[in-house]
């Protein structure tokens, strides 16, 4: 039956293959003519991606915002140096992951608290570590998370997963800014007047983004299934 | 004093704490309490089509099917339910059925929610007679 191999192909995209085989089974059960088979099949489709669609969008527009808006004008408030540039990296990261995990799996999930306590932590250190005491205060908060989270299976497979994710993403995202800088200074090395805005180059920076947040999202959606096995 | 009660039922838990904050948060919604008592009603036979039809016909509501595999994952993610696949069928084109079961945390969820309900219906005489 063509059609109900279609409808799998389909749903075996946002949920494992063996319960997308066990939902088109059900739809085959209830519906009859394929007009209502194919409607059902599309609300079921809709059902179980959309979270995961608008949760990707908003944690490339989070890593958006965060990269170009909030870090660069705590920056030139405060200064930056090596550790508060870091801080600033994983505040965007982090932020994206938790915009993603609150869209996707709730406000109650191990993924969206843990990335929420450690990007607050890390955008004070990008925005105030001029601040006395802000450091290492944010540092020990961080360490004290991480111990917390540690103390639970379900803990610390939420803090492995949030770290790799968070790594992953910062790989393309990193890669393609480094080389959008390289591009735009080498045709710029005695100085002229780029405009960004109408530059064919600028392309490069929302593939950035996107890019970075969909491995960002494909990974900690990933972590949903292997959640339920260690819950 | 709500918060301090709050950590101490949180850490006495053998310090699981972010299981324990994580169960607590998650309480069960209206149609989450219907799957599960659905679920519960049919016993062994608790699948995808038996389940909507037992919904629509003890509450005259029609599920659409999206909204209800959405609901069991839930369930499944909190582990109120679990699911096994059984053998496949050629009436469903070789595809087997996944059929779900309560476990003990969902009877509990059920019994704590069925709790509250009772509780605040206690002394209101909406049904035509007091509930005890």
């Amino acid at each position: 039956m063509p059609r109900a191999y279609f409808a799998e192909r389909l749903l075996a995209l946002f949920t494992t293959r063996e319960r997308a085989a066990a939902i088109v089974g059900d739809l085959l059960e209830l519906h009859c003519g394929p007009a209502g088979f194919w409607l059902a099949v599309i609300r079921t489709t809709w059902a179980l991606s959309w979270r995961f669609a608008l949760g990707f969008l908003l944690a490339a527009a989070a890593e958006f915002c965060t990269f170009f808006y909030v870090s660069p004008w705590f920056a030139r408030l405060h200064g930056t140096d090596p550790l508060a540039e870091l801080s600033g990296l994983l505040f965007t990261l982090f932020a994206a992951g938790t915009v993603f995990s609150l869209v996707r799996f709730g406000t109650s999930d191990a993924i969206t608290r843990l990335g929420a306590a450690l990007a607050l932590l890390a955008g004070l250190d990008y925005c105030f570590w001029r601040m006395p005491l802000m450091r290492p205060a944010t540092l020990a908060m961080m360490a004290l998370v991480i111990l917390l989270s540690c103390r639970t299976r379900l803990g610390r497979f939420a803090l492995l997963r949030l770290l790799g994710s968070m790594v992953a993403a910062a790989a393309p995202l990193i890669t393609l800014i480094y080389w959008f800088a390289k591009a735009t200074a080498a045709r710029c090395r005695n100085g002229c007047n780029l405009d960004l805005r109408t530059d064919p180059v600028i392309v490069v920076i929302p593939i950035a983004f996107l890019l970075s947040s969909g491995v960002l999202a494909g990974l900690l959606d990933h972590y949903k299934k292997g959640r339920s096995q260690v819950a | 004093m709500r918060l301090t009660r709050f950590l101490e039922k949180a850490l006495d838990s053998d310090g699981h704490f972010i299981y324990v904050v994580e169960e607590m948060i998650s309480s069960l919604g209206e149609f989450e309490q219907i799957v599960l008592l659905a679920i519960l009603r049919l016993g062994q036979g608790a699948y995808g089509v038996a389940i909507r039809s037992e919904i629509m016909k003890r509450t005259d509501r029609t599920p659409s099917t999206g909204a209800l595999y959405m609901t069991l994952d839930r369930l499944e993610e909190k582990a109120f339910v679990a699911s096994r696949l059984g053998d496949p069928t050629p009436q469903r084109g070789g595809r087997a059925k996944r059929y779900f079961s309560v476990t003990r945390a969902g009877v509990e969820a059920v019994q704590r929610a069925q709790l509250a309900y009772r509780s605040l219906l206690e002394g209101l005489q909406l049904l035509g007679g007091a509930h005890a």
